[in-house]
């Protein structure tokens, strides 16, 4: 293998699958990055097997060939020398020769046979989302993923593809997102994945302007195609529990309030919350919302009221003021919509207006109150 | 706090404690002409040809417990046997060697090949994503040197200073390794090495993940000491137990594997206990020598001069010698089978070079109690061992064997 190419090019391909290389891996071979010249066209893969990513590069080829490079080795290389043309040759003893300008630098690297193979993908199901939908679908979702490794499902996305119809679901048990594109175009089976949450960040990070998401889905594995990328995650196993049974479907009290101002007002109040419980109490009456916090232990006290419009009767619930000021974030009009049933039960979030093909609700569990 | 999902939502409860085998699927099913090859394993036919079969018939348990000495192809059979699992070639062999995951096996790299064995226990890590492990750059660096030993020789031990355990974050990452979809393939195959080390709750973690074993898992644990493990264990997995390699397949090994002369692989073989490692560690030692200094024992009991055999004693039984009188012994156990088998196969010598003394022997001592000399031999080994003093046991030890086999007769020797 030998090419040239410019220092610049190089390290912003680098630069987009580096960020997978594991710090810590038992698999020697992981700390690597596969460099593969075909023609003009050099791959650069990289993976920690559980996301792998695969970028191309036009480059100057004049032998083809590949080897696997050490990435924090090159990838510190690069960065410090002189933005000119640099030429990389890997020799017969798997070494690699960089040469830039006076510089000539060597690198041991391991045979590209050991490094692993990218998954196949045989029989697989095939759809488009626009970038804009992709992001707002990860951003709207991954906030309310779970930690949990003991209950690996929750870990990830819950992503339903039907004909015309995509849904994303995400809870960690405290809270829930779901979100429907009516604009999903799709006429295949019904079909069913948990994402892990890393791989749909890590695409929407390398989404580049307004280009359309392939995706593609494995025995094994997800496939997503981008402009310059593409990359490759393992699905999460297991079944993802019937989310649809805790929405509830007769929560008649509706709580409209300014989003912004509620945000604002929840910022305040909680820093005199218990810092464990983080609980802040809202008193629900017909023309105004009370938002209190108490920490009945050092004994500071917050509270203050806003315009609201609400149709139910007068009482108080509880919630973890983080969890609601993340709610908050995800609402993008003025005012949000609350549709609350008992002071015990879920109560859903969402926008007072929905968007155009998108039907995207939350829920929230209140915390009892003492 | 109330939680949204209810915790019988939960995927997977419920599980059976039963050991389900894997069940063939297309990809490795039932090819029946398929070859399923251990090219790295010597002897233990007996269980490479269950393995084999449980690999055409689609029936792989999910969970095998290798027992047996050190030394005697634990390891290199689960690693053969991992070969063959995730060898994804269209050959009639496995490992076919050819396609890309034989590649990758053959140097221990393959995604779908997780290895465990006891390692110093890490530092708790700061750091979330990074599993936990945080090991010093030394220690990191011993521990790849132990891996590298073990891609270039399957029998080599995964042994770590300082390595006492399985550490539970390893058995974590298992968890979180079968919580996802397969990289690749059908198979995953882990290897725990010394199993008996696996601690009460690394060894819990581990039965959770064997409850519901996950599609394609192929959990192989080895162990010297079966009475270290943990009942728990033994009883989920399967178990195979490897004997000690028969002493002409060790020589054999030794001379077409290390090129070890005949002579030296002969000796070395019979001392090794049936463990290849232990084979190969006499073979380096030359052994041949160690044979010369036996026959010159035995000489000077043969022409039994008292003077001689007191300086001989000393000489064996004082300063760095005495050490090696546990070696001493149990060569002259085996020189003393061979003078006495030797009328009946002089055959089996020919190739040892040392024929000539062995006959000679042999019609020195014919008819004599070679049983009760082994005994003798075997007494004075016991003695050693529990401290008696060396150069006692070995005068006694000399003089018992002298009249046994030369009739040189009960003796009063100055001591
Ligand atoms: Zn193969």
């Amino acid at each position: 293998m030998r090419f040239t190419v410019s220092q610049a090019d190089f390290q912003e391909a680098f630069g987009s699958v580096a960020p997978v290389v594991p710090s810590k891996t038992t698999l020697p071979i992981l700390s690597n990055v596969l460099m593969e010249l075909e023609g003009n066209t050099l791959r650069l893969v990289a993976t920690d097997l559980d996301v792998s990513i695969l970028t191309e590069m036009e480059v100057q080829g004049e032998r083809d060939g590949s080897l696997s490079v050490p990435a924090k080795k090159i990838g510190d290389i690069i960065r410090e020398l002189e933005e000119l043309d640099i030429t990389l040759e890997a020799d017969e003893g798997n070494r690699l020769q960089i040469i830039a300008g006076e510089g000539s630098y060597q690198l041991p690297g391991i045979s590209s046979e050991d490094f692993p193979s990218l998954p196949e993908f045989e029989g697989a199901i095939e759809f488009s989302i626009p970038a804009e939908t992709f992001d707002r679908l990860v951003q709207r979702t991954s906030f309310a993923v779970s930690r949990d490794e003991l209950r690996p499902a929750l870990t990830g996305v819950f992503l339903q593809l039907r004909p015309g119809e995509l849904r994303a679901v995400s809870t960690d048990g405290h809270r829930l997102v779901r979100i429907i594109d009516s604009h999903f175009t799709y006429s295949g089976e019904p079909r069913e994945l948990i994402v892990p949450v890393k791989a749909l960040e890590m695409v929407r990070k390398n989404i580049i302007g307004d280009e359309d998401v392939k995706l593609i889905v494995g025995s094994n594995q997800l496939m997503a195609k981008m402009k310059h990328a593409t990359l490759y995650s393992r699905l999460i196993e297991g079944k993802y529990p019937h989310y649809e049974n805790v929405i509830p479907k007769d929560n008649s009290d509706r709580l409209i309030v300014s989003a912004d101002q509620l945000a604002r007002v929840v910022k305040r109040t909680q820093i005199f919350a218990n810092p464990i419980s983080r609980q802040v109490v809202f008193h629900l009456e017909r023309d105004q919302l009370i938002i209190q916090a108490e920490d009945v232990e050092l004994g500071g006290k917050g509270k203050e009221s806003l315009p609201a419009t609400y149709t139910g009767e007068d009482k108080q619930i509880g919630y973890n003021s983080a969890y609601v000021l993340e709610l908050l974030k995800q609402i993008e009009t003025d005012e949000v919509l609350f549709e609350l049933g008992s002071t015990t039960a879920a109560g859903i979030v969402r926008p007072t207006e929905p968007r155009e093909g998108e039907d995207f609700l939350m829920l929230i569990m209140p915390v009892r109150l003492n | 706090m109330v939680e949204i999902i209810d915790s019988t939502d939960d995927p997977g409860t419920g599980g059976e404690g039963d050991q389900p085998a894997n069940e063939a699927s297309e990809s490795t099913g039932t090819a029946g002409g398929l070859a399923v090859r251990f090219p790295d394993v010597i002897g233990q036919e007996r269980i490479t040809t269950a393995l084999g079969r449980s690999l055409r018939n689609g029936r792989v348990p999910h969970a095998m417990l290798f027992l047996g000495d050190d030394g005697v192809g634990k390891e290199a059979t689960a690693l053969d046997f991992a070969r063959a699992l995730l060898c994804r070639g269209k050959a009639g062999e496995k490992p076919c060697e050819q396609c890309a995951d034989c590649a990758k096996t053959r140097q221990l790299q393959h995604p779908n090949l997780k290895i465990l064995f006891p390692l110093p226990t890490p530092k708790e890590s700061s750091d979330d994503d990074a599993a936990g492990e945080e090991y010093t750059a030394a220690q990191q660096r011993k521990i790849d040197e132990v891996l590298a030993a073990k891609r270039n020789d399957y029998y080599a031990p995964l042994e770590v200073q300082g390595g006492r355990e399985i550490v539970l974050e390893h058995i974590r990452t298992l968890r979180r390794e079968f919580a996802k979809t397969s990289y690749s393939g059908e198979y995953r195959v882990v290897l725990i090495s010394a199993a008996d080390r696996l601690r009460v709750q690394a060894a819990n973690a581990f039965l959770k993940l064997l409850e519901e074993p996950p599609g394609g898992a192929v959990f192989i644990l080895t162990s010297s000491r079966e009475s270290r493990l943990l009942a728990t264990i033994i009883s989920r997995c399967q178990t195979f137990r490897f004997s000690p390699l028969p002493t002409q397949l060790l020589e054999r090994a030794l001379i077409e594997r290390r090129n070890v002369a005949t002579d030296a692989a002969a000796t070395a073989a019979r001392l090794a206990g049936g463990s290849w490692m232990q084979a190969r560690e006499w073979a380096e030692g030359d052994p041949g020598r160690k044979m010369e200094q036996v026959v010159g024992v035995f000489r000077v009991l043969y022409k039994y001069d008292p003077g001689k055999i007191d300086e001989l004693v000393d000489q064996l039984s004082t300063g760095a010698a005495a050490k090696e009188l546990p070696v001493l012994l149990e060569l002259m156990s085996i020189w003393l089978r061979d003078v006495q088998r030797f009328d009946a196969d002089p055959e089996r010598y020919a190739h040892l070079g040392r024929d000539a003394s062995l006959s000679r022997f042999a019609q020195v001592c014919a008819g004599r109690d070679f049983a009760r000399a082994v005994e003798e031999i075997e007494q004075a080994r016991l003695d050693i061992e529990r401290y008696v003093q060396p150069g006692l046991v070995m005068h006694q030890l000399l003089v018992r064997i002298a009249t046994l086999l030369f009739d040189h007769g009960p003796l009063v020797v100055s001591r």
